[in-house]
């Protein structure tokens, strides 16, 4: 019993490093495409 | 001094409270937007009396728009 | 010729007598539920969308149902999910088969809809992207850092349930499943309830349902109790968000989601109808942007509450497991509205007093709900403060991060 208490919160630590990880990486995706789209809209002015 | 009320949100006029000639503070809504699908009292920054409503009932409005101009 | 005996003309009514006493109760009790629930709905004060198809249906089936069958209503919730539509049930005893036949006019009228869009998820991802196609990504993309920040505190229900619900005593696909009620999200519950708790999707996801209808009524409060008042008075002007081209939103969607079902396949369905939808609006296809808003959206919320109440029988509230469910899902929304609060609070000191905490709360994925609490809740103590629109963006990152952890459910329960 105490074994699979302790295997579901090993399993949420991942989640919590995962997850954390991939929010980072989408805001990362959104700020990047933000840079790209305003560098190549200040090229064509 | 008169204040010209602008829509902090785009959206939609839903109802009016008040008309030309009303005593308001800064505690009585004006007027209800819809805005993403939520009705929101919109309220003046100080107290005067309403000298023009620039809306009407289900009109479109951007933010910044001027709503009503009070005196 | 025989006598018409009065008990078979009125199977429904006799079968309370014959059945069980506490199966009878049971039913009863339902149509009561079912009522109340239909009721509130109806006077407004909850959420009438869902909950009003959901309490009709349970009122409708706990009438007309006059046995209580040995077998599940639709076989599936306890056996193979795949072969259930396909499953009959044993026609060979003559009191099953008696009571086969009635059912099919009561329960199984909705059996095909059950099988074709239930049984692989398709509802829940047809709910997606409507809701996709009604969500505006500007406030999240304009604020994308902060946004995530917050989504991703106000998942604090969804993991810590996971190991609660577990030391309750269920098995760590069921745990998982109802840990996702934390984020605030219907068919996100339905959807992974499908695919890891196959015999327990039904009190999960109504529990969710339940629970999401009340949820105004209880998290306002809850940040009024949690953030301090300073906090929630931070004045935000809703001019201060920069206007997002629609090309930067159809990039983000179609990057996001291809990295997002590159990451996790199983969730891909989800995932890509939540896209989906953001393109349809976001490239200004009006037609398809109607169909999938208005049509889309509407028909298969109506469907997913009349199936789920026609799902609910005397043997799914018996299940003692059902108290626990209960208990569980409130904790995991309650605890998802505190770590919001807490990323809230911390938000407010890392931006020096330039955010207002109320977004915390808000990044409990219910769109636009949440949002429209964190509103109500500032323009509570400062008439003239609108944070509506910064509240949008931890709201839709909401719904990503919960989407992430789902996924992230999703395949590793099956590794444990």
């Amino acid at each position: 019993m105490s074994g699979e208490i302790l295997a579901s919160l090993q399993a949420v630590l991942i989640t919590s490093v995962l997850l954390g990880a991939i929010a980072t990486l989408v805001a990362g995706i959104i700020w990047a495409i933000t840079k790209v789209l305003s560098r190549s809209e200040g090229k064509k002015k | 001094m008169g204040e010209e009320v602008t829509s902090p949100l785009s959206g939609k006029v839903l109802r009016i409270n008040v008309k030309p000639g009303d005593a308001v503070d800064d505690s009585t809504s004006l007027l209800v937007l819809e805005s993403m699908k939520m009705e929101i009292d919109i309220y003046p920054s100080s107290s005067g009396k309403v000298k023009e409503i620039l809306v009407k009932e289900g009109d479109n409005v951007e933010v910044g728009q001027v709503l009503a101009v009070l005196e | 010729m025989n006598t018409i005996d009065l008990g078979q003309l009125f199977p429904a009514i006799s079968s309370l007598f014959q059945i069980d006493p506490t199966i009878a109760i049971a039913r009863i009790a339902l149509i009561l539920i079912g009522a109340i629930l239909a009721w509130l709905g109806v006077k407004r004060i909850t959420e009438p969308l869902i909950l009003v198809p959901m309490g009709l249906g349970m009122i409708f089936v706990n009438t007309a149902q006059f046995f209580l069958p040995p077998y599940p209503p639709f076989p599936s919730m306890y056996g193979n999910p795949h072969l259930a539509p396909l499953v009959g049930s044993n026609v060979s005893n003559p009191v099953m088969a008696a009571t086969e036949q009635v059912i099919a006019s009561t329960l199984y009228w909705l059996q095909p809809i059950y099988a074709l869009t239930f049984l692989n998820g398709a509802i829940a991802c047809f709910v997606f992207i409507g809701i996709g196609a009604m969500t505006d990504l500007d406030f999240l993309m304009a604020k994308p850092f902060t946004s995530f920040f917050l989504a991703v505190f106000a998942e604090l229900g969804t993991i810590l349930t996971f190991p609660l619900a577990v030391a309750m005593g269920f098995s760590y696909n069921d745990a998982a499943s109802i840990a996702i009620i934390g984020g605030a999200d219907g068919p996100m519950v339905l959807f992974t309830s499908l695919k890891l708790s196959p015999k327990l999707f039904v009190p999960i996801t109504v529990v969710a349902y339940l629970y999401l209808s009340i949820l105004y009524l209880f998290q306002g409060k809850l940040s009024e109790l949690t953030i301090p008042r300073k906090m929630r008075m931070v004045r935000m002007t809703p001019t201060d968000i920069r206007r997002v081209s629609p090309r930067e939103k159809i990039l983000f969607a179609i990057i996001a989601g291809g990295t997002l079902s590159l990451l996790f396949p199983v969730a891909s369905p989800l995932i890509a109808s939540f896209f989906i939808g953001n393109v349809i609006k976001e490239a200004q296809i009006e037609r398809l942007k109607k169909f999938a808003d208005e049509v889309f959206l509407n028909g298969a919320t109506f469907f997913l509450g009349l199936m789920l109440g026609i799902l609910v029988t005397p043997d799914v509230i018996l299940d003692p497991k059902v108290v626990k469910l209960l208990i569980l899902g409130i904790t995991a929304l309650v605890l998802s509205s505190i770590g919001g609060s807490i990323g809230g609070i911390l938000m407010y000191y890392i931006s020096r007093g330039k955010v207002n905490a109320l977004l915390g709360p808000a990044g409990v994925s219910c769109v636009p709900t949440t949002a429209k609490i964190a509103q109500k809740e500032a323009q509570k103590l400062d008439k003239r403060n609108y944070i509506i629109y910064h509240a949008m963006g931890p709201n839709v990152a909401g719904v990503i991060t919960t989407a992430i952890i789902s996924a992230i459910y999703m395949t590793i329960v099956p590794l444990m």
